[in-house]
């Protein structure tokens, strides 16, 4: 109830703010040439994201807050879902009508070319202004930053700040597993997500829930076995496109071998190379599967369907007592369009996003914030996904986040996605498999 | 007599499985739509307890309201420029000759047989320069460029199909070229132009890459693209975006319905002896 | 006044031999009516449309494909390697592989399909006509963002495909449709064959409605059955329309990605990927804007040859 109120007041005020900013535009177009009109204007800002409703919800919050203490500044939350977002961000960001702030998923292929470009700007000095580098964890900070031809990422000019980020764990079905006597929080290696896989196969439960025609969701569980197999420093070298960074180590074997087992073993759900990516998760939240794996951006959604009947816990690693890792990374950095008017505005509010007194909000909205802060949870599930962030964040030397192999080119996740496919469907084995990657990455960093 | 019978229950039944085939996913749409939210339907039973109050709420949280608005306008648009400027080139290159007849007719087929996603950057680019990227204009444009080539073709074949003696009798009666074309022609054509308003309006309202990238404004989407957005939102939720899927098929289906009295009307009354 | 009662007589006068040859009818009016300009001042408006919105943009395209562009900074000279790239990739040779065999589905059945419904239909004034032609239109209807999601279901492990295949007790042949290296290119084909089958029949039945009645009639005095009316009459009467059926179906479906998109996204691997859908891919997802240029404009040489010999094929000018 209270919810859709907020909702209906929050659209009534987008109308307001976008019947305001046209009747601005009709306004600079009669001013003509005049510009000294600039300064009477109120600064407007306009955000554009691709965040779902569910964590969007939690952005205008942050909004709301910032405008409660900066009452001048007019700040639009535009939204578009992700597929349309990669057809035309380039277009919008090099229009007259480009957003201020973008959030813009890091990397080569989707911002080394706004980078390249020169279409969003370096952020060192609100960095230094601000203390990002001494205040936020380097691990998740780093990935915003690029070389400026764009061709590179994880050192060098810092293009943007995230303020959030993510890991690909097993979310489990809390009734189902307490009636097998499955506790996945004491699961030590992976001997233990095998055997707690084998009594739920054993009891006629679907062990694995999946829906893999869109090819992505078997990348996901890979990449959560992959974590538990692997070195972080070797799969962040192959992401990064770092010379001589390889993915067909034996520790990645291991763990490909060790999802076409689960394959073999019929664990995952039978029916998944014919369904789609949602229906699969809806199937889960539905109580469909004792565990799936994917990533923390299906929390909110799965908790808001399953209540506390959903958790969440970490792959554990193959050998006891390895630090905690998994494959993760920061959410899409916000960056600021080197055609703001108010980038300095803007730059106070990514900041804004960032504080440790909004992660509170950021949190509730089902995001893990980047500001490590004291935040509660007021369902089981949000405590144990935030227990694995901070164990992750804070792992090692550099952090226990292994990124996402499907950004290492812009080719890979295709490479990867349909080479899983192939794998489980037996036509090829998990050498060439991995033969394959290696070959992609060799031709994508060849010069 | 026996033999008449048989046709006649071949004939019933090709046609009824035909029906089925088409008619089995639509409804099967509309099954998960009025199930449960929390146990959506697979098999194809009604649901023991129709939740047709899933239409309200996918009708509340998808803004379809303005999507069907929006398609409307562009849809609308687009087949009343498109129809017009198809019949007058169909009609040149039906019953005229003229140099360059072939040279110029090239572009068309080109427009004809164009993947439309091969054009859609610099389109974008061109629109943007245009100023008419985010308004119904930068989608209009671009339909009524590319459904013109198939419009042209099309009238092309509908007139050159028109018996030569009613064209030469009209000569005989001294009309000029438009008197043949609106007085003659485009009455006697009828149906087969009813066939292209329907065409277009189709075409354009099921359009989705172009209204995609040139509107980005979520307030000045289509309704398909508009649907994809909701998707992206509420993706566990299946009996909800039945529910919108059928919110944008439904008004499309509906002005079919409608249409397809004249061309029926039109095709009886061009079979039954003239 | 005089002229009205011309058409009339006229009408309904068709020579079944002019039938035969619809194309020879075109271009009636050699000279002196409209004008030297009045052709060009019909055609203009279309033929401008489609240059502006269509042919220039396309010629940008050719352009983008002979660079290496990632859609913003300046494009870099890359000459034809693009194209000796595109041509020896993996994916791109299976695509159109793939769209060979979907050949089948996407025009040969619906064609034949449309042909033998529309000929069903307009036979005889029989009830219920009115009902089937509606129905079988209808996936032309429905937005293809909402056929990809009934027929995933539909295909899916528990689906409705599956239910009827056990029910009829064919359990054996039960799988995942979508999800199967060697049925999913199938499974694809037959939405394809779904979706357009109504385009063709409703380009018949209007050919079908100006076909003259008494040849019919004529067909009937002589004894002929159903099946010998329709090679005897009703083929010949729509050959015109068939020219445009399967050019429309054949380049309807050389062209199209969003069948495959909104059902398999090219999967399992890329046994259902189509050419239209790896320009997509190779633009939106990769990122790589001038490789994707270079297959446009390879697929849109390849459909225009493609249309180039159906038209002399079939004998239209």
């Amino acid at each position: 109830m209270k919810k859709e109120s907020v909702e209906s007041t929050g659209l009534a005020r987008a109308a307001r703010r976008a019947a305001a900013s046209m009747a601005v535009a009709v306004l600079a177009l009669s001013a003509g040439t005049s510009m000294g009109m600039v300064n009477d204007d109120p600064v407007q800002l306009r955000l554009w994201t691709v965040a779902p409703k569910l964590n969007r919800d939690g952005y205008q919050a942050v909004i709301d807050r910032y405008r409660a203490a900066h009452p001048e500044v007019e700040i639009a939350l535009e939204y578009t879902e992700s597929e349309a977002f990669l057809r035309t961000y380039k277009l919008v960001m090099s229009s007259d009508s480009a957003p201020d702030i973008i959030e813009c998923p890091q990397g080569q292929s989707v911002m080394g070319p706004l980078v390249a470009a020169g279409l969003v700007i370096p952020l060192e000095p609100y960095a230094a202004q601000y203390g990002w580098t001494d205040r936020l964890s380097p691990s998740l900070v780093n990935q915003a930053r690029m070389s400026d031809d764009g061709r590179s990422y994880g050192s060098g000019t810092l293009y943007g700040l995230p303020i959030s980020g993510n890991v690909i764990g097993l979310y489990y079905n809390r009734a189902k597993a307490q009636a097998l006597g499955i506790d996945p929080e004491a699961f030590a290696t992976m001997a233990d997500v095998d055997a707690a896989l084998a009594a739920a196969k054993e009891a006629g439960e679907v062990p694995l829930m999946m829906g893999n025609v869109d090819g992505d969701p078997l990348a996901k569980l890979w990449e959560g076995v992959v974590s538990a197999h692997a070195v972080p420093e070797a799969k962040r070298a192959f992401v990064y496109g770092r010379a001589g960074a390889r993915i067909d180590t034996p520790g990645v074997l291991a763990a490909t071998q060790h999802v076409r087992d689960w394959v073999e073993e019929t664990y995952i759900y039978r029916g998944a190379p014919g369904l789609g990516r949602d229906d699969g998760v809806a199937r889960f939240a539905r109580g469909e599967g004792v565990f799936m794996g994917q990533g923390t951006w299906y929390q909110g959604t799965l908790a808001e369907a399953m209540g506390d009947n959903v958790g969440f816990v970490l792959f554990p690693p193959a050998e006891a007592g390895a630090e905690p890792r998994a494959s993760g990374s920061a959410e899409k950095p916000f960056c600021i369009s080197s055609k703001s008017r108010h980038p300095e505005i803007a730059a106070d509010l990514i900041d804004f996003f960032g504080r440790p007194e909004n992660a509170q909000i950021l949190y509730d909205a089902s995001l893990l914030p980047i500001a490590p802060a004291e935040v509660d949870g007021d369902l089981p599930i949000a405590g144990q996904v935030l227990e694995a962030w901070t164990a992750v964040l804070g792992a090692g030397e550099g952090g226990g986040l292994t990124l996402h192999t499907d950004w290492a080119t812009s080719s890979m996740g295709r490479t990867l996605n349909g080479g899983l496919q192939e794998l489980y469907g037996g036509r090829i084995d998990s050498a060439a498999l991995l033969a394959r990657m290696q070959h992609d990455w060799a031709g994508a960093y060849a010069q | 007599m026996r033999r008449a019978n048989l046709n006649l229950t071949v004939s019933y039944a090709i046609l009824g499985l035909a029906a089925l085939a088409i008619l089995l996913p639509l409804y099967s749409i509309l099954v998960v739509a009025i199930s449960p939210q929390s146990a959506p339907a697979i098999g194809l039973g009604l649901p023991a307890d129709p939740q047709w109050s899933n239409f309200a709420a996918a009708w509340a949280q998808g803004n379809f309201g303005v999507l069907i608005k929006n398609s409307t306008v562009i849809a609308v648009s687009v087949v009343a420029v498109a129809v017009v400027f198809s019949v007058l080139s169909g009609f040149a290159f039906s019953m005229m000759e003229f140099p360059g007849k072939r040279l110029l007719f090239l572009p068309l087929l080109v427009g004809l047989v164009l993947p439309f996603e091969a054009v859609i950057l610099p389109l974008y680019y061109n629109l943007r320069a245009l100023g008419l990227t985010d308004s119904p204009l930068g989608v209009i444009l671009p339909e009524v460029g590319l459904y013109v080539a198939f419009g042209t073709l099309w009238m092309r074949a509908v007139f050159a199909g028109v018996s030569r003696e009613i064209v030469e009798a009209a000569r005989i009666d001294g009309a000029n070229a438009m008197q043949l074309l609106w007085i003659v022609l485009i009455p006697m054509c009828r149906p087969a132009i009813t066939t292209l308003v329907v065409l277009f309006f189709l075409w354009s309202w099921n359009e989705f890459l172009v209204s995609l990238v040139i509107l980005q404004d979520p307030l000045q989407r289509t309704a398909p693209a508009g649907l994809g957005a909701f998707v992206g939102e509420y993706l566990t939720n299946v009996p909800l975006l039945a529910a919108g899927a059928i919110y944008v098929a439904l008004p499309v289906v509906i002005v079919y319905f409608f249409l397809q009295r004249y061309i029926i009307e039109g095709l009886t009354q061009g079979a039954v002896k003239g | 006044m005089s002229l009205a009662s011309d058409i009339g007589a006229a009408r309904g006068r068709r020579k079944p031999q002019r039938a035969l040859r619809p194309q020879r009818e075109g271009a009636v009016l050699k000279s002196g009516i409209g004008g030297r300009y009045a052709p060009y001042l019909c055609i203009f408006p279309a033929l401008a449309m489609s240059l502006s919105f269509i042919g220039f943009p396309l010629a940008q395209t050719a352009w983008y494909s002979l660079h290496a562009w990632d859609g913003i900074s300046a494009p870099e000279w890359r000459g034809l390697q693009n194209y000796a790239q595109v041509l020896a990739s993996a994916n791109f040779q299976q695509a159109l592989q793939n769209v060979g065999v979907l050949l089948v589905f996407f025009c040969i059945i619906p064609v034949s399909a449309g042909l033998v419904t529309a000929a069903i239909i307009s036979r005889r004034k029989l009830p219920g006509m009115g009902f089937f032609r509606s129905v079988l239109f209808l996936p032309q209807v429905i937005a293809l963002v909402v056929t990809g999601m009934a027929w995933r279901w539909m295909y899916s492990f528990e689906g409705v495909i599956n239910q009827i295949l056990t029910a009829v007790g064919l359990e054996d042949y039960t799988r995942i449709w979508l999800g199967d290296f060697d049925w999913a290119l199938l499974a694809v084909g037959l939405v394809m064959t779904w979706v357009a089958s109504g385009f063709s029949m409703v380009l018949f039945l209007s050919g079908i409605a100006r076909i003259d009645s008494s040849l019919y009639d004529a067909a009937r005095i002589d004894g002929a059955g159903p099946v010998a009316e329709f090679f005897a009459v009703t083929l010949p009467g729509v050959k015109q329309e068939l020219g445009v059926a399967v050019t429309i179906t054949l380049v309807g479906g050389l062209r199209a990605f969003d069948v495959v998109y909104v059902t398999t996204a090219g999967g399992p691997g890329t046994a259902t990927t189509v050419p239209a859908f790896e320009i997509y891919v190779t633009a939106f997802r990769d990122q790589a804007v001038g490789q994707a240029a270079a297959m446009a404009v390879l697929l849109t040489a390849m459909i225009l040859a493609a249309v180039l010999i159906l038209r002399r094929i079939m004998g239209m000018k």
